[in-house]
């Protein structure tokens, strides 16, 4: 049996799969960088990268990146325009990406207090969701 | 005596997607000694037919051939159809709700990846005005090149073959 690097094991929050994500978004021409927090839900129902709400789009644009409009499916089949941009997960919860983190689409729509983290950025670890323990845990 | 039958070609300029009509007469049937009038099967008619009395008391026909636009996709009407004018000229007055950008984008995608012929499962940066600004084959290539691109008019970017680029796809 493969032996499994653990990289972190939480319980879940008001019932629902959330984890602490820290997330950078870096001008590649002018090497200008801005790290933010986000508590994401994990939505294996998504299959993009990063999804945080609409307010972190002017903190993207500080480091000069403007992020494209864009049409995005809600859950519900709701389909909404949206902006996409370049990020970097630098952290999830205590564990530390290695730089320079893990490549991803940051999606920016809408007004929830939380982000989700879809199916790009989990396909770079094993998830298991255990529901009677409410418990999620990341393997490498 | 012969008559003529009318080939119409679809032409479409690249430069600015306008469709002119391009006509080209030639003989279609031939009359025999005995007064039968011989059609050769090439030439015989295909779909709609126009019958037209007159010239010098002969009967005239003329074929009106259905038009082949394959090699252009499904493109057949002015480069920007008149909503999606409307739309772009309403952004400038005031904000589209969200129901109308996603409308707008969807309609001008829809147009670009038909004319252009794009293949499924690309990822396209498209102006405003139909135009494809970046092509990738990764949303990731898409979204670096995008990222620094200068352009003389906002992008949109869009999955081809897919309805959203991101989501509950």
């Amino acid at each position: 049996m493969t032996r499994r690097n653990p990289i972190l094991e939480r319980g879940y929050s008001e019932h629902k799969p959330f984890v602490r994500l820290r997330i950078a978004i870096i001008n590649l021409r002018t090497g200008e960088t801005i790290n933010f927090e986000e508590r994401c839900w994990v939505d294996t129902g998504f299959d993009g990268g990063i999804h945080v709400p609409n307010f972190r789009r002017s903190e993207v644009m500080m480091v000069g990146i403007d992020p494209r409009l864009t049409t995005l499916t809600l859950a519900g089949g709701v389909r909404v325009p949206g902006y996409a941009c370049l990020a970097f997960i630098r952290e999830i919860e205590d564990y530390e990406i290695p730089a320079p983190g893990i490549e991803t689409e940051l999606i920016i729509q809408g007004t929830q207090d939380y982000g989700l983290i879809g199916l790009e950025v989990l396909k770079n670890w094993i998830a298991k969701f255990d529901g009677p323990r409410e418990t999620l845990s990341f393997y490498m | 005596m012969s008559s003529l039958s009318t080939h119409f070609q679809e032409d479409i300029s690249p430069s600015n997607g306008s469709t002119k009509r391009l006509a080209t007469f030639m003989p279609l049937e031939r009359r025999t000694t005995d007064g039968e009038v011989f059609i050769p099967p090439e030439s015989r008619p295909l779909e709609s037919t126009l019958v037209v009395e007159g010239f010098s008391e002969q009967l005239i026909q003329l074929r009106t051939f259905p038009v082949k636009l394959e090699e252009f996709g499904s493109f057949t009407g002015p480069w920007l159809p008149p909503n999606v004018l409307r739309l772009l000229k309403k952004s400038k007055v005031q904000q589209l709700s969200e129901k109308e950008a996603v409308k707008l984008m969807d309609i001008l995608a829809q147009r670009a990846i038909d004319h252009f012929q794009l293949p499924a499962g690309k990822f396209a940066a498209i102006t405003f005005s139909g135009k494809i600004a970046e092509l990738a084959d990764t949303k990731l290539e898409l979204l670096k090149r995008v990222q620094h691109g200068k352009y003389s008019e906002q992008v949109f970017l869009c999955k081809v073959g897919s309805n959203s680029f991101s989501g509950r796809i």
